[in-house]
C-alpha cells in the first residue's frame, strides 16, 4: 500500500468532498450532466495531483506537518477567496437589479407623461 | 418582410461613452426604416444620453455603470413593455452595419428561430476580424462550449436577434460580456432555436480605441477574457 504524507491526504480528501457535492447536487437536478463532468475534471486533476508523490524530500516529520498546515491554508484560503467572489457577485447583481428597475421606472414615467404615442 | 413587420421590431443599444458616434448610428437605423430604437445609456460621463434623447429615441438611463450586458437586459425588458414582437440588438461603437439588421430579424420574423447570431466570424464581407481578436473569439466559444454546453462561431457577437418568445424567457443575471454566453446557456436549457447570420464588421479607429480605453466593454481584451474564463470555472464549481 502507498503511503501519503497527511498534505496529501488533505488534498484528495477535499477534492473528493467537492466532487461528492457536485454529485448530490447533480442527483438533486440542480446541476447538468455537463456541469458535472466539468467539476469532476477540475477537482479530479486537484486529486490526481495530491496522488503524485512529492517532489519535497519530506525525510522528516517536522517538514510534513509544516507542509501540511501550508496545504490547509492555501485550500481555506482559495475557497474561502471563491465564496466570497460568489458572494460578491451575487450583491453586484441586486445592486444592478435596482439600477434597471430604476431606468425602466424613470423611462416609463416620461413617456407617460410626455410621449403618449408610444 | 412587410413594412408593417418594423413596427413590431425594437431595436436595442447598450451604450457607454458614445456621444461621438450615437447620432449617426441612429440615423443609419432609421435609414433602413426602423423607428423603434431605445438607447440604454449605462452610466456615461459624456452626452450619449442626451444626444440619444434629442434623436427622438426612447432613452433609459443607468446611474452608474453596470457593463454591457445589464445594459442589453434592461433594453430588452424595455422592448418586451412596449410589446416588442422582436429585438435587435447592437453595439454602440459603430462597427456593426445597419443593414444587416433586417437579415438578423428575418429568422425571426418568418418564425424560423428564436435567437438569430449575427456572426462575424462567418463573412467574408466588410473589415477582416484582426487575428489576435480571431483567437479570443474561438477560445471564448470553447469555454461557452464547456461551461454553457452550446457551440456556435461568434459566441461574443452583440449583434443578435430575439423573438417575443425568447424575451419573456431569458432573464439574465451576468452584467458585462459574460452576458452574451450566459444568453446561449439560458436558450439552450429553455430549448430556444438559435441560428447565425453572416454580418460585416468595420473595425474603426474609433472602436479599436474604446476597446484599448474601457476594460468593462472590452472582452477582446485578453484580461477580461481571463477574468472571464476564471469566473466561469469559479461560478462552474463553486454554486
Amino acid at each position: 500500500m502507498m503511503d501519503f504524507a497527511l498534505y496529501q491526504i488533505i488534498i484528495m480528501a477535499f477534492g473528493g468532498i467537492l466532487i461528492l457535492r457536485v454529485i448530490i447536487r447533480f442527483l438533486l437536478k440542480k446541476k447538468t450532466l455537463r456541469e458535472l463532468i466539468v467539476a469532476t475534471i477540475i477537482w479530479g486533476s486537484m486529486i490526481f495531483l495530491g496522488y503524485l508523490p512529492t517532489p519535497l524530500n519530506l525525510n522528516d516529520k517536522f517538514s510534513e506537518e509544516y507542509l501540511s498546515v501550508i496545504t490547509i491554508s492555501l485550500i481555506i484560503l482559495f475557497y474561502s477567496t471563491f465564496s466570497n467572489m460568489i458572494k460578491t457577485e451575487r450583491l453586484e447583481n441586486s445592486v444592478t437589479r435596482v439600477i434597471r428597475r430604476k431606468a425602466i421606472e424613470d423611462a416609463l414615467e416620461t413617456y407617460d407623461t410626455n410621449n403618449k404615442n408610444l | 418582410m412587410k413594412k408593417s413587420d418594423y413596427k413590431k421590431i425594437f431595436i436595442v443599444i447598450p451604450a457607454y461613452n458614445e456621444a461621438k458616434v450615437i447620432a449617426s448610428l441612429i440615423n443609419f437605423i432609421r435609414k433602413e426604416g426602423f423607428e423603434n430604437i431605445i438607447v440604454v445609456d449605462d452610466g456615461s460621463t459624456d452626452n450619449t444620453f442626451s444626444i440619444a434623447k434629442n434623436s427622438g429615441c426612447i432613452t433609459l438611463k443607468h446611474l452608474i455603470n453596470r457593463g454591457k450586458g445589464a445594459a442589453t437586459q434592461t433594453g430588452m425588458d424595455m422592448a418586451k413593455i412596449l410589446n416588442a414582437q422582436a429585438v435587435v440588438t447592437l453595439d454602440a461603437d459603430g462597427q456593426h452595419f445597419a443593414d444587416d439588421i433586417f437579415k438578423v430579424v428575418k429568422p425571426i420574423i418568418e418564425d424560423e428561430s428564436d435567437i438569430v447570431i449575427g456572426s462575424r466570424l462567418k463573412s467574408n464581407k466588410g473589415d477582416p476580424m484582426p487575428k489576435f481578436r480571431k483567437f479570443l473569439n474561438i477560445l471564448a466559444n470553447i469555454m461557452t462550449f464547456i461551461f454553457y454546453g452550446i457551440y456556435v462561431s461568434d459566441s461574443q457577437s452583440g449583434f443578435r436577434g430575439y423573438s417575443r418568445h425568447a424575451l419573456q424567457t431569458i432573464n439574465t443575471s451576468q452584467d458585462k460580456y459574460e452576458f452574451e454566453s450566459e444568453v446561449l446557456h439560458q436558450a439552450e436549457n429553455y430549448n430556444l432555436k438559435i441560428s447565425e447570420v453572416p454580418i460585416k464588421v468595420a473595425y474603426t479607429d474609433y472602436s479599436r480605441n474604446k476597446y484599448n480605453e474601457i476594460k468593462d466593454f472590452a472582452p477582446q481584451n485578453i484580461f477580461n477574457g481571463f477574468s472571464m474564463f476564471i469566473k466561469m470555472v469559479i461560478r462552474s464549481i463553486m454554486t
